[in-house]
């Protein structure tokens, strides 16, 4: 990888120190790169060791894009959850429980789950239900999960 | 069991089955997640793979049903494939079983064990895997490691085995369209003596809408062998009834 890296990107060579060019170089590379750039003993990548640094880079790669979006907001229902959502509707602490449990399981056979405040809570009965069908929910299932949905978007 | 009694058992077991089993947001990977119970989808599965002076296409159709929440059977009846040497052959039947061990979201990792055997004349394969995912968002990182066994021939006296790890990550752009990568690196025990590394690389695309989806990966060999495709693209189509 590194030396397709310095193929590819001739500039990336060592040079003497104090040349003009290191700083373009500075420029140009991250860290990283200007590391080995900068190093006399650049370490020859053997084939067999191209594809772990290949899967490195992804990783790498992936970990920084994961970065710009990587929460998951569903939060555990609590006694607290159930009663304030006993004061709107119908619902206890175990089909509150039971609505998590689908929303989690059911929904991302088909999508990544969206953010709770994404949609508002006029909106959420009426997307839960076009898509019930679908990751197999029972009308009591169905009225679970839209119950954890608006209990845990209260609670924001 | 006699023809009426099998008809009376389809009309009360059918419509309970209508439902969507899932999407794929990868062809070359399996993800953690299960199908709802009582859901059934058919999924095509078409693969070609091109290298110097070459051309094979495999097709694969597989009938996927939830059993449980965790709990998932996976039935391939056709099995084909067209080479450019050998014409087309029909490759025989598999069963497959997915267990769901935790979710992608709520656990550290969403796991899944997976077991295959595929049985045709003179062949025998087994194939087990370890899918674990995790969801970030709208991200989705699977990672998979595989271990296939096979005989074949007179006997099945041949034998040969592969190890895969396979690396791959989707983002959604909407509910509907998520575009991502894909990464396979295998190594191939001929005998299980000799050893062969291959890794692909590429992208994906899919796309949902309504009952079915669409999934397509396209592959490039970052390795340099010989015999193994340059070029490798992978559809899978499924529709829930």
């Amino acid at each position: 990888m590194r030396m397709k890296l310095f193929r590819q990107h001739p500039h990336l060579h060592p040079l003497p120190e104090g040349e003009e060019a290191q700083s373009e170089v500075d420029r140009a590379v991250p860290c990283s790169m200007l590391n080995l750039a900068a190093n006399p003993h650049i370490e020859i990548t053997s084939p067999a060791e191209r594809p772990i640094h290949l899967s490195l880079s992804i990783l790498a790669a992936l970990i920084f894009l994961f970065g710009c979006e990587s929460t998951n907001y569903v939060p555990p229902v609590t006694p607290q959850m159930a009663t304030a959502s006993l004061r709107r509707q119908d619902v206890d602490l175990a089909k509150l429980r039971q609505g998590r449990t689908l929303f989690v399981h059911r929904c991302i056979e088909c999508h990544t789950l969206p953010a709770i405040w994404r949609y508002s809570a006029q909106d959420w009965p009426g997307i839960v239900n076009s898509m019930s069908h679908r990751a197999s929910l029972k009308p009591a299932e169905r009225d679970a999960v839209i119950a954890y949905i608006l209990a845990a978007r209260a609670q924001q | 069991m006699s023809k009426r009694a099998l008809s009376i058992f389809a009309l009360w077991i059918l419509p309970a089955m209508c439902a969507f089993a899932g999407v794929r947001h990868f062809t070359f990977l399996y993800e953690a997640p299960t199908s709802p119970p009582s859901s059934i989808e058919l999924e095509n599965t078409v693969t070609w793979k091109h290298g110097a002076g070459w051309n094979d296409v495999f097709i694969r159709e597989e009938i996927e049903i939830g059993i449980t929440d965790r709990l998932q059977l996976g039935i391939y009846p056709l099995d084909w494939s067209h080479h450019s040497d050998g014409g087309l052959q029909y490759n025989g039947g598999a069963v497959e079983l997915i267990y769901n061990l935790s979710n992608p979201v709520v656990d550290p990792v969403g796991v899944s064990l997976y077991q295959e055997i595929s049985v045709a004349r003179q062949h025998f394969e087994s194939e087990s895997k370890l899918i674990a995912q995790k969801n970030f968002g709208r991200w989705i990182l699977d990672y998979n490691v595989t271990l296939e066994a096979e005989w074949e021939s007179k006997g099945l006296a041949e034998q040969s085995g592969e190890l895969q790890q396979a690396l791959g990550a989707s983002y959604e752009i909407s509910p509907r369209l998520s575009v991502g990568i894909e990464f396979l690196h295998e190594f191939i025990f001929p005998d299980w003596h000799d050893e062969v590394t291959n890794v692909f690389v590429g992208p994906n695309v899919s796309y949902r809408r309504h009952e079915w989806f669409v999934t397509v990966t396209a592959l490039a060999q970052a390795s340099d062998t010989t015999d193994e495709p340059d070029l490798q693209l992978r559809t899978i189509f499924g529709i829930g009834f």
